[in-house]
């Protein structure tokens, strides 16, 4: 099966999306470690999310799989400025494009955020920094359980520059924040506090700083010394609960539309200066244009 | 072993021990109970007092199964205590305090207004009851919360229950029943129509969210799994 991406992107990932699996505890660890790039998920990286997860899923004697990301922040989100293996660079995808793009490598049935909603066995998101975009509504808020350090700052930060899509889109994160909360902090691109989104019911434990990893290391192992039977039972009961409440459903996205296929000059001008001087430059220039705070 | 009691246009009806301790005979019983209520014309609510579901000293892992088998279609079918409960034509008010859990937590859960002592803690019942309805727990209590509570094992106490929404007063145990009848006195002056009317229309609602389905088939989950605290006899439907 074709895997999209450059040579070096596929190369590069199996160093940076790293896994641990210790028997003893039942605890699988899947580690995010491109820190440079805040963990940027490039297109490799995403399928190797998906291979390992299946692995995983195979391994008897994984109980538990907790995401965790390595540098300042959980993870960014999705890879925007990546070359991986569309024809050409256009000012305008194609249909075709967009709906590969999304369908098999990032919000649709084939990508990494079905895998971990449709996975047997228990996950757990480890927060710290920011969990922004895809890494928000793809990843963190597809696990089971999610665990914030105080400091850390969650949502659909991309909204601010291409639509609120994802983040209002989701049917998943509907049911977890309720009608009112996705559509507050999808509109608005609002940078959660841990407790904030704890209030609303995102994040279900916050810790101080300096504590997460030895938090989330103590509910992996508490949670992995029950019985497997148990714990697949229980899974199965959820997902078998969320195909009733379609919280597991891809997302639907308008990011589709804007993103690919036609641009306001904003967004026109925001992924000029991506693709001239990087994803930070970019950032910048909005900050200088519109006086974002963060 | 229940005892009802009529108050002005409010029945209640007190649940002293187990629910499961009188099995079978038992449950139908209850179930009997409320739904000769919902065609009563002189009623408007039903309260539901449950007392501690288990003895203090019993954990989760040590739950007695030495109660009589009862059956899934007297629990879990669609004439069974539980959609009698979330489906009711007449608001149905539980009372609870002390340890909750099993099928009291699930009554809990599926009752229109929860009342509680603040000594209560809801212990998930989706380990140990398997026909368990989690798009209630998840439409209740919010996804993330249902998910944690039902994984992680920890008990919900009363406060933390007022801020998720499983119950929507909690009262000091020597107050507990005043405040319950309290809140079932203010039901009693909405005219009977609107009740009904209104019921009807959340259980509707209900239904479009998913909750009859998951009551139909979570109880092939249950079936499908061995576990000895599975409240199952052989062949029931």
């Amino acid at each position: 099966m074709r895997r999209f991406g450059s040579n070096e992107a596929k190369q590069a990932a199996t160093t940076q999306v790293l896994c641990d699996v210790d028997h003893s505890s039942h605890v699988a660890y899947i580690t995010l470690n491109r820190p440079d790039k805040r963990n940027a998920l490039s297109v490799p990286m995403r399928y190797r999310m998906t291979d390992l997860l299946h692995e995983l899923e195979d391994d008897p004697e994984v109980r538990v799989i907790v995401f965790r990301g390595t540098g300042p922040s959980f993870s960014s989100g999705a890879e925007i400025n990546e070359d991986w293996g569309q024809r050409g660079k256009h000012k305008r995808f194609t249909v075709e494009q967009a709906y590969l793009y999304s369908a098999e490598m990032t919000w649709g049935r084939g990508g990494f955020g079905q895998a971990i909603a449709r996975c047997p066995k228990v996950t757990i998101a480890q927060l710290h920094g920011y969990c922004a975009a895809a890494s928000y509504f793809l990843l963190a808020s597809r696990c089971d359980l999610l665990v914030a350090e105080s400091g850390a700052r969650i949502g659909a930060l991309e909204a601010r520059f291409m639509g609120p899509a994802a983040a209002t889109a989701s049917l998943h994160l509907v049911r977890i924040l309720g009608t009112k909360g996705a559509n507050f902090t999808g509109y608005t691109g609002e940078a959660m506090t841990a407790a904030r989104a704890n209030n609303l019911g995102l994040i279900q434990k916050v810790v101080p700083e300096g504590e997460l990893e030895a938090a989330v290391d103590r509910l992996a192992r508490d949670i992995g010394a029950r019985s497997t039977g148990e714990l697949l039972f229980l899974k199965a009961r959820i997902r078998f609960g969320e195909s009733i409440l379609h919280a597991n459903v891809p997302v639907v996205t308008g990011l589709l539309m804007s993103h690919f296929l036609r641009r306001e000059s904003d967004e026109h001008d925001f992924f000029s200066t991506v693709q001239r001087g990087g994803v930070k430059e970019a950032l910048m220039e909005e900050r200088r244009r519109h006086g974002a705070d963060e | 072993m229940i005892e009802k009691n009529v108050a002005g246009s409010v029945a209640w009806i007190d649940i002293p021990g187990p629910l499961q301790a009188d099995g079978e005979r038992g449950i139908r019983s209850l179930t009997d109970e409320i739904r000769d209520c919902m065609v009563d014309d002189d009623l408007k609510a039903v309260v539901l007092v449950l007392a501690d579901s288990v003895p203090e000293t019993a954990r989760r892992d040590t739950m007695p199964n030495d109660f009589p088998p009862v059956t899934l279609r007297s629990l879990a079918g669609p004439t069974g205590l539980y959609e009698v409960v979330a489906y009711s034509s007449k608001p149905v008010i539980t009372q609870v305090q002390g340890t909750c859990q099993g099928i009291a937590c699930l009554l809990a859960l599926y009752s229109d207004i929860t009342v509680a002592g603040d000594d209560v803690t809801f212990h998930s019942p989706f380990s140990h009851v398997a026909d368990s309805n989690f798009v209630m727990a998840s439409l209740t209590l919010r996804h993330n919360r249902a998910k944690w509570w039902l994984l992680s094992g920890d008990p919900i106490d009363a406060r933390t229950a007022v801020r998720f929404g499983l119950v929507q007063s909690v009262a000091e145990l020597a107050d507990l029943r005043n405040r319950t009848a309290e809140i079932a006195a203010r039901i009693g002056r909405v005219p009977s129509d609107a009740l009904t009317i209104s019921k009807m229309n959340i259980n509707a609602c209900l239904d479009a969210l998913g909750v009859g389905q998951d009551f139909d088939t979570s109880g092939l989950l249950g079936a499908a799994r061995e576990h000895p605290h599975h409240l199952a006899s052989k062949g029931a439907t």
